[in-house]
């Protein structure tokens, strides 16, 4: 058991390190001059000697390699460069962000499993009949609207229309509802139709069908037999659902003005700030392995026939 | 794992809603073809006399800040926002094909390195992975298609893999070794037609979510330049004006929708027929 969480994480290290120096080539190679991007177009107009001192000032002269290198051995000590756009640590940077979007995702987490596993049941008890048929079809349309056109439907009829809540810019609670929805119903989606089919499955086990021939409520056999056994394909496809979450918040936090990682993301693009690039992709991929192996302990306590060795 | 389509599972029926995703999605690929004859006016013509103008006769989408056509920014949209995400995805599966192709014949070491590439591609979320592509190639539509591509090409190459690594030991190849053909004929002729089944459906599935994330990037003004139409970019310019223009938003809004729809529709439909591909990752 702590052999495969130790194997786990060092799979996990290494493919973060290699991400890590993937990325780190891919914004080298194509970012145009870095001296450029990091002092502003007026160097070129400097002395060649002076650029070059100022070029090995910075460590750009060092071969690709070696930045790669060093890039790597400083994300492991924790320092993932200097933002060029601000001049600030991208850790500093980092750490304003998370909240925002930590806050985000929290809340929109249990509205999605809330509505998803609501709804799935709903589909699920209800198989084959008009319920079933309406809303697994919603679910459909549900699972192809992209979040940042949920989130301007979503503005206009409470913002706008009825002008209940801002439709932008962060702070307390009541900025937060509306992407959360938006994010959380992006989310619920795809969970609900997890949620269905491993139910139906769960429930043409033989022993379902043997536990209501012995008498057992509709109810009692969803709960006993169908959602304890349909636990695993959900987790999977919620952990899933977290990574791409995680990309959606992107869109939502862009829609919303909401101060967070994405939107921290979309300004370092838009000003080729590739230090602060690398560290949100950093952030992305370390959640994203810490999420799977949450997902991964949490079979164990699940399903009682997962063994890890 | 995938094992490889039995000719069984190759001859079952697509469903139904397969063929309504297919008919969304030829008929939105037709519109944005015939956009010139169906478009009541060039998508790029300002008209600053009928600026924000609401659904009438003669402009039955309204008209944006400039006075553009709603319909025919909608329908010349359809080439941006839709044929480039074909484009990517075709690119992706072709590309994922040929690396997992090579990965699953190659020697332990070679195959090893390129899966861990893969492992650490697949790591991050793909579209903050394609964000970070395109703050390295710059912001526009086709660094925009080629980042989705590149992120979607680990998915193509593992599945890829996986099905070359099942099919290579099974008899029939083994028979086409024997009678002495060379390797890249019998990974061309016997080994990759079994991922074929696999490959098209995982790529109709992706389709879903590179149409998404192309519209999405150019939402976020990383994309498509203007004056181009896409429907992501109409849907950033319609936010400014929400209020007092909602109709903007409407169209291009339902246009991704429905793209993505009929992906979906398609890629499950063919899922169920053809046999499921491995899961991501």
């Amino acid at each position: 058991m702590l052999a495969y969480l130790l194997g786990r994480l060092a799979a996990g290290a290494v493919a973060i390190a290699l991400l890590t120096v993937v990325v780190h080539a891919l914004l080298a190679a194509t970012a145009g001059d870095p001296l450029v991007a990091l002092l502003g177009p007026t160097v070129r107009q400097l002395p060649l000697e002076q650029q070059a001192r100022l070029r090995a000032e910075a460590g750009l002269d060092r071969p690709w390699a070696r930045q790669a290198a060093d890039h790597l051995a400083g994300v492991l000590r924790g320092d993932l460069g200097t933002s060029r756009r601000s001049g600030r640590p991208v850790t500093a940077e980092l750490r304003d962000r998370l909240p925002a979007t930590a806050a985000l995702a929290l809340a929109a987490l249990p509205l999605a499993l809330a509505l998803g596993l609501a709804v799935g049941t709903a589909t699920a008890a209800a198989a084959r009949s008009w319920l079933d048929t309406l809303l697994s079809g919603l679910l459909l349309v549900g699972t192809a609207v992209p979040a940042y056109w949920t989130g301007l439907l979503l503005v206009l009829a409470f913002s706008l229309t009825l002008g209940w809540l801002p439709s932008s810019g962060g702070g307390g609670a009541r900025h937060l509802l509306l992407p959360a929805l938006t994010l959380g119903l992006a989310a619920a989606a795809p969970l609900a139709r997890i949620t269905r089919s491993s139910l139906l499955d769960a429930l043409a086990e033989p022993h379902v069908v043997a536990a209501r021939a012995r008498g057992l409520s509709g109810a009692q056999v969803l709960w006993r037999h169908g959602l304890r056994n349909a636990w695993v394909p959900i987790l999977t496809v919620a952990g899933l659902d977290l990574g791409r979450m995680l990309g959606g918040a992107v869109f939502v936090e862009a829609v919303f003005a909401w101060p967070g990682v994405g939107l921290l993301m979309v300004d370092a693009i838009a000003a080729r700030d590739a230090p602060l690039v690398q560290g949100v992709v950093l952030v992305g991929a370390a959640t994203v392995l810490a999420l799977s192996l949450i997902v991964d302990l949490a079979y164990l306590r699940l399903d009682p026939r997962v063994r890890y060795r | 794992m995938t094992a490889p389509i039995s000719a069984r599972r190759r001859g079952r029926r697509l469903h139904p809603s397969g063929a309504t995703g297919a008919a969304l999605l030829v008929a939105l690929l037709l519109a944005s073809l015939l956009a010139p004859w169906l478009a009541p006016r060039a998508p790029t013509e300002i008209d600053l006399q009928r600026r924000l103008a609401p659904p009438s006769a003669a402009e039955p989408l309204g008209t944006d800040e400039l006075g553009r056509s709603t319909l025919a920014r909608v329908l010349y949209g359809g080439r941006a926002s839709l044929l480039v995400a074909v484009a990517a995805v075709l690119a992706a599966a072709l590309g994922g094909a040929t690396l997992g192709a090579l990965a699953g014949a190659a020697p332990g070491r070679l195959d090893a390195a390129l899966m861990r590439l893969v492992d650490a591609l697949l790591i991050c979320p793909p579209l903050l992975l394609a964000l970070a592509i395109i703050g390295a190639l710059g912001p526009g539509l086709w660094h925009a298609a080629i980042a989705l591509a590149l992120v979607e090409l680990p998915v193509f190459a593992r599945l890829t893999r996986s099905v070359v690594i099942v099919t290579r030991d099974l008899p029939f190849v083994e028979a086409a070794v024997a009678s002495g053909a060379g390797r890249a004929r019998v990974l061309a002729r016997h080994v990759l037609p079994a991922a074929v089944g696999a490959l098209t459906v995982q790529a109709s599935l992706t389709a879903g979510f590179v149409v998404t994330a192309l519209a999405g990037i150019s939402f976020l003004g990383l994309g498509v330049q203007p004056p181009t139409p896409d429907w992501g970019d109409m849907l950033a310019r319609a936010r400014t004006h929400l209020l007092t223009a909602p109709w903007l938003m409407l169209a291009p809004g339902a246009a991704v929708t429905a793209a993505v729809l009929g992906c979906n529709l398609l890629g499950d439909a063919l899922r169920d027929a053809l046999g499921s591909p491995a899961a991501r990752g």
